[in-house]
């Protein structure tokens, strides 16, 4: 199973606890519970390590991750967009 | 290889405190950080740059190191004291980004400090050093003409230099995505490559209007079959199709053709409609016997 539990991701990430737990609250990662443990699915890994990295080095909290991964959907899909208008 | 005036670069005095400094870096690194600005090459090089002012400067040896020898590093003693120097220069402080080519100093760098021997950029975070960490995400756009989408196909292209096969499925559509995992960039510490997202960019190149997986088309019909009814043949995508016409069939009668729309992603065998409307067509010249027998008709109402 392509999982990796809360515990694991709070010491391979030396991040702390909380941190995961407001990601988790503020629907930033999306996580599911098998056997009273928390586990993240490794396609959410990417996206979950970017997070860390905006938090701990950027020094960014959480209402300014969600503002943007909100901005950077948009970002994304106005990119897509031109890229497909140009090729018509 | 041009002089690069770390401090100009972070926007901060020669005499800045690290504080200032790593604060300045900071600013930067969140403006310019590859993360938040997705498919900007001119944004990554300036974080790249920023990240080599960073490492040069955040810390006080090295900093001390470019101060002395930095902007006469073509002076040749100083040059060679660097050359010598730089297995010394060590540590870091930088954030990382994985793009697979982290690592690429400015020569100036190099020069100074030996590029990435001395340091470590690309590492993750300081404090998790030796974590395993996936490459980048790769985004790419293939165009097709929606005859290409009518039967599953291989296509090669290329990104990055890399010459990649994929098969395009029948059905594929418009601003479809299909993710290719670990064809993205190289992973960080033995860590996994990043994953490849293509976009299907699909142009319509057929006659045919497109609406979901139906097809749409007016087709002319005259007079004389629209009364009497008859035979038409009409084409398809998949060949020529022999339709039978009712006898009073109406301007704007819309006949649908069973599967001969697009087929259906992921359900082999499963198409679409073709949906024809009929347009009929008046004779836009009458011969004089032509009007005489219209007129008798006209008499008989």
């Amino acid at each position: 199973m392509e999982r990796i539990s809360r515990e694991e991701c709070v010491r391979v990430y030396k991040i702390d606890m909380d941190f995961f737990d407001e990601l988790v609250d503020a629907g930033l990662i999306e996580t599911f519970t098998e056997e009273n443990t928390l586990y993240l699915h490794y396609d959410k890994l990417a996206h979950f390590e970017k997070l860390v990295t905006w938090h701990y080095d950027l020094e960014i909290n959480i209402p300014g991750l969600e503002v943007i991964c909100q901005l950077l959907d948009r970002i994304e899909q106005l990119q897509s967009l031109h890229s497909t208008r140009n090729h018509v | 290889m041009p002089f690069t005036d770390y401090y100009e670069l972070l926007g901060v005095s020669k005499t800045a405190r690290t504080e200032d400094i790593k604060k300045a870096y900071r600013k930067l690194a969140r403006k310019y950080h590859p993360d938040l600005n997705p498919n900007d090459k001119e944004a990554e090089k300036k974080f790249k740059a920023v990240n080599e002012a960073n490492e040069v400067l955040s810390n006080p040896e090295t900093r001390a190191k470019y101060d002395k020898y930095g902007e006469h590093w073509k002076n040749g003693e100083a040059y060679e004291q660097a050359q010598n120097a730089r297995k010394e220069a060590g540590g870091r402080q930088g954030y990382s980004h994985s793009t697979g080519e982290a690592g690429d100093f400015s020569d100036f760098f190099s020069s100074m400090f030996g590029g990435d021997s001395g340091f470590d950029f690309g590492s993750y975070r300081s404090g998790s050093a030796g974590g395993k960490f996936k490459g980048q995400d790769l985004h790419a756009t293939l165009n097709l003409n929606l005859t290409d989408v009518l039967h599953e196909h291989k296509q090669t292209f290329e990104i990055n230099g890399k010459k990649i096969r994929i098969t395009v499925p029948a059905g594929a559509y418009d601003g479809q995505e299909i993710k290719l995992p670990g064809y993205g960039g190289e992973g960080y510490n033995g860590g996994p490559k990043g994953d490849l997202y293509i976009t299907f960019s699909v142009t319509n190149n057929t006659p045919y209007q497109v609406t979901g997986h139906n097809l749409k088309k007016e087709e002319d019909l005259d007079l004389y079959t629209a009364l009497l009814g008859g035979e038409k043949v009409v084409s398809t995508l998949y060949g020529d199709i022999r339709l039978t016409i009712q006898p009073l069939t109406q301007n704007g009668t819309t006949v649908r053709v069973k599967d001969k729309g697009l087929p259906v992603y992921k359900e082999t065998g499963k198409f679409g409609n073709l949906l024809i409307t009929f347009k009929v067509k008046l004779p836009a010249s009458l011969t004089a016997e032509e009007k005489k027998l219209f007129e008798q008709l006209k008499n008989m109402k």
